[in-house]
């Protein structure tokens, strides 16, 4: 067991999340040969989901180092552990209706690809923070966001982000000391 | 009594003073507004303030932190009912119930009755602070923790009823939630857990940021997947019910108000803790509680009375023993500290003035709350007026910004956008999202609480505290009755 949770305790975030797309991959494949359960697979796959990272947790709970003083009563990893039980029981509480096929099937999805191309959106933004800081990022993600929305109004999709730049600065950055990254090329450009 | 009496009303004569009354204005005014700001918290807003009052006279600087306490923590239900963007974490219970409302038209109702549950309640919350500041503060430092354990585990009971029909995922999303919260370092041994290699994990995650992210981003994504071109909101009309609506609420405030308070007092406890239990103790007590969750007037009373009572209560370990419950507490002890001043039982001989004045400052901010609220409410509401296509981006740079705000990172950010995911895959599924927030808001004080139990007196005192057995039962007797009554009822339907 300390092998395992050594092993996943070495990996970083990212292939945790790796791990976890491979879990739900063989998950959604192990669900296909079942007709019934197929209009749940959203609803399993969560269900499994939270699963595997409460075993992950558990695991890695072995690779803890155990302190010189552990011996009163509890660890750091008492409690994970102790979390993880109460999850089994609680995940097949969840999986019977959909066995019996009582639960509210999955909806339909609706636009995915313009919900992708707004996640995508924000995630260049957020990178780009540190290069171009926030200021430009935002008002370049707000037009990208109003025009995936389908708004065409020229006005809009000039005042919109250059008001919302103008009150971020004087309201966040001068009023609320919040400091919003400026990025690096303004910081060499302002020296 | 009348000892109380006679310094209240030397403390009203200190407030009816033109600058008095300014600065507890100036500080409603700015705690609504910062409060209303996901991301900054009420202990942000009322640290903002701090440096106006160094040149101010003590009792003045403590009207205007006092005054932007008590708005912050209104200020918060005001984005949760309007955009279900809790402006800070105790306001997510308000949201669960303001927001469907928004959504249903009916605006004006949610936005009156947080803003009158808020003022109630921090009335009531202010009156308990008064009469029983030092007999309360007593009982609380005895509280052990095993009964802080069991009081966080009356709070998990919360989760039996907010599921609904769901209730199954509801217990998932709650242990996910808790699960959740073991990221970082160990509370006792200062073990690593689950960093991954991350130095920024080992503080866990950020609960506001969390919160942001599962409310506001989930909900964004969301509706940004099922949205049609030129969709826009429906014209909400804007229109607070007369006085005479919220006396049907009057129950549920004043009940929430004193549970708040009580809660409020226990240092750690916190605003978020007394919101969850007042909302499942209401939807208990309730006519109607397959409303809850869906718009229900009793839910949004619940959730700000008993908030804002809790600010009340936060106040008196910090008065009577000079120990802070709370972050905000926290800062307002500086203040004090600042001014020269030690708050204790000696304050309360030595400084009446000064004392009795925050108190009759807290009942003016009441008023002051309820007086911006009723006059801004109608222009808050606005904020719906806005296309869908301008709303919606901007409540994502909202986000970003309040979330950036907590720790003035972008690991804040990422937090946020990893639970707009989550968030969002919740909503697809049909999985409640606030459990999550309640594994992750009890999480820390239930696994410290009851790690410190077992060092300090082992297993036995789970058993042999009377309060800690009592604590224990109803939270079991919590769980177990609404499965045995529903048990019942379709014994019964089947049988008829």
């Amino acid at each position: 067991m300390a092998q395992i949770g050594r092993f996943f305790a070495g990996h970083n975030v990212l292939t945790q999340l790796v791990f976890l797309g491979v879990v739900l991959a063989i998950g959604w494949l192990g669900l296909r040969p079942f007709k019934k359960l197929r209009r749940y697979t959203g609803q399993i796959l969560v269900l499994l989901g939270i699963l595997w990272i409460g075993l992950l947790f558990y695991f890695v709970t072995y690779s803890f180092r155990v302190p010189r003083f552990a011996s009163v009563a509890t660890t750091g990893a008492t409690v994970p552990r102790f979390w993880f039980y109460v999850l089994i029981p609680i995940t097949l509480l969840a999986f019977i209706p959909m066995l019996k096929g009582h639960e509210v099937p999955d909806q339909k999805s609706g636009n995915i690809w313009r919900l992708g191309v707004v996640f995508a959106a924000l995630v260049l933004s957020l990178l780009s923070f540190r290069f171009i800081g926030y200021y430009i990022s935002s008002a370049v993600f707000l037009v990208v966001v109003m025009w995936v929305l389908d708004s065409r109004e020229k006005v809009e999709l000039i005042v919109v982000p250059v008001g919302w730049v103008i009150f971020s600065y004087f309201f966040f950055y001068r009023l609320l000391y919040v400091r919003l990254p400026i990025g690096t090329l303004f910081s060499r450009l302002l020296g | 009594m009348m000892e109380i009496l006679t310094n209240l009303g030397g403390g009203f004569g200190i407030m009816f003073t033109p600058m008095a009354i300014f600065l507890c204005l100036l500080g409603v005014f700015a705690g609504i507004t910062f409060g209303a700001i996901p991301g900054i918290s009420p202990s942000m807003a009322v640290a903002l303030l701090l440096p106006m009052t160094f040149a101010l006279e003590p009792i003045l600087g403590m009207v205007l932190l006092l005054g932007a306490y008590k708005g912050a923590n209104y200020g918060g239900s005001v984005s949760a009912v309007l955009i279900n963007t809790p402006g800070t974490p105790s306001a997510a219970v308000t949201a669960f119930d303001g927001y469907p409302m928004t959504k249903t038209g009916r605006v004006g109702e949610a936005m009156g009755i947080s803003l009158y549950a808020s003022v109630l309640g921090g009335i009531i919350g202010t009156v308990v602070l008064i009469i029983f500041a030092r007999p309360l503060a007593l009982v609380a430092l005895r509280f052990w923790p095993s009964e802080y354990f069991a009081l966080t585990i009356l709070g998990l009971t919360t989760v039996a009823t907010m599921g609904g029909k769901n209730w199954q995922k509801a217990l998932v999303a709650v242990v996910f939630g808790l699960l959740l919260n073991t990221i970082g370092m160990d509370p006792i041994a200062g073990t690593q857990r689950f960093t991954f290699g991350d130095i920024r994990l080992l503080d866990g995650l950020s609960l506001i940021p969390a919160i942001i992210g599962l409310f506001a981003l989930g909900e964004l994504f969301y509706n940004i997947e099922h949205y049609a071109k030129g969709e826009k909101f429906d014209k909400l009309s804007y229109k607070l019910p007369k006085l005479r609506y919220y006396l049907t609420v009057w129950k549920n405030i004043l009940r929430s108000g004193v549970l708040g308070t009580i809660i409020g007092i226990f240092p750690g406890a916190g605003g978020t803790i007394a919101a969850f239990i007042s909302y499942d103790v209401e939807k208990r007590f309730s006519k109607k509680p397959e409303e809850f969750g869906k718009g229900s007037p009793e839910g949004v009373a619940a959730a700000e009375s008993s908030n804002s009572a809790s600010a009340g209560g936060a106040l008196v370990p910090l008065l009577a023993l000079g120990i802070p419950g709370s972050a905000t507490a926290a800062v307002l002890l500086g203040s004090l500290l600042v001014h020269g001043l030690n708050p204790g039982p000696e304050m309360f001989v030595k400084e009446p003035e000064l004392v009795y004045g925050m108190f009759a400052s807290m009942f003016m901010a009441n008023v002051f709350i309820l007086l911006v609220g009723l006059l801004g409410s109608g222009l808050f509401v606005r904020v719906t007026d806005l296309k869908k296509t301008i709303l919606y981006p901007l409540i994502f740079t909202f986000a970003i910004v309040g979330s950036y705000a907590v720790t003035s990172s972008m690991y804040s950010v990422v937090v946020c956008v990893v639970f707009g995911v989550i968030g969002w895959i919740f909503r697809r599924y049909g999985f409640p999202s606030a459990p999550v927030v309640l594994g992750i808001v009890l999480g820390s004080l239930a696994e410290l609480s009851f790690r410190q139990a077992l060092i300090i007196g082992g297993i036995e005192s789970f058993y042999q505290r009377p309060l800690t057995l009592i604590m224990l039962t109803v939270a079991l007797l919590a769980v177990l009755t609404p499965i045995v009554k529903k048990r019942l009822a379709d014994k019964k339907a089947q049988a008829s």
